[in-house]
């Protein structure tokens, strides 16, 4: 059961990757991508069978917080944000619909 | 005033002349004093600031040593050190935080997540040969990790020449 701050948390993460002030990146691991918070915090999030996960952890890569998509749908919505910021997804479709345009 | 005056002048001022000539001492000690204090700062800042660049430059190694171990396929290698590329980035945030801006901490950061994710995957490759796409994921983290790691000891280095 996520508490109001965890949830609160998610929305602003949300807000803030969709303006571009929050950068994600991919990890070694399929489907999880890391951002960080002014050299305090680390956040990771990743998609398993059961549900999307966000984990926020110190400097000592110990875990503070975590909440998961059965909390708060958010977390899905912020998973599907971060893994097109990361993989760089628009990019890409801007790419592709450029050369398919020049096709003819 | 002849020599009979500063004489009896001298002789009847002689407490004051010595308090005067007491403080003057004393403010030039204390003045010697700060600039001493100062240098050995100055001195401590730059050992501080050179044990940093030496801990980064030990740690940008392990991470060669990943990529290293990462195309030979000796997991059980790449998990260790990939787990002590972590650890140093811990160590280097606790232990340096005076030294490191907020963007320098956040490099960091993700080198630590970086690397814990190269480990996880290598701790799980041990059990079998992982597909292709996962080494090049982990190559292409490694590599990330290099740019992090090169990014912080060239700013450490930078700070270092500019504190001498």
């Amino acid at each position: 059961m996520a508490t109001d701050k965890e949830i609160k948390l998610v929305a602003q993460l949300l807000d803030k990757t969709k303006k571009r002030s929050l950068m994600w990146e991919p990890t070694a691991k399929d489907d999880e991508f890391v951002s960080t918070l002014s050299g305090n915090v680390s956040f990771t999030i990743g998609s398993w069978r059961e549900a999307d996960l966000l984990t926020m952890r110190d400097e000592l890569g110990r875990v503070l917080v975590t909440v998961d998509s059965n909390a708060t749908v958010q977390v899905s919505e912020l998973y599907a944000e971060a893994r097109r910021q990361a993989l760089k997804v628009d990019e890409s479709l801007d790419s592709v619909l450029d050369q398919l345009g020049r096709m003819g | 005033m002849g020599w009979p005056g500063l004489s009896d002048f001298l002789l009847e001022n002689w407490g004051n002349l010595a308090s005067v000539l007491g403080v003057m001492v004393s403010v030039a000690t204390l003045a010697v004093a700060t600039k001493a204090r100062q240098a050995a700062e100055a001195a401590k800042a730059v050992a501080r600031r050179q044990s940093l660049t030496e801990v980064l430059q030990d740690t940008i190694r392990k991470n060669e040593q990943v990529g290293l171990f990462l195309s030979q396929r000796r997991w059980d290698i790449v998990w260790l050190r990939a787990q002590e590329i972590a650890g140093a980035t811990s160590i280097v945030l606790t232990r340096w935080p005076q030294e490191l801006n907020a963007t320098s901490k956040d490099n960091l950061l993700r080198t630590q997540r970086l690397s814990n994710s190269i480990a996880g995957v290598a701790l799980s490759a041990s059990g079998g040969a992982p597909a292709p796409p996962v080494v090049a994921r982990m190559s292409q983290t490694q590599g990330r990790v290099a740019q992090l790691l090169n990014t912080e000891l060239g700013e450490s280095l930078r700070s270092s020449e500019g504190s001498i």
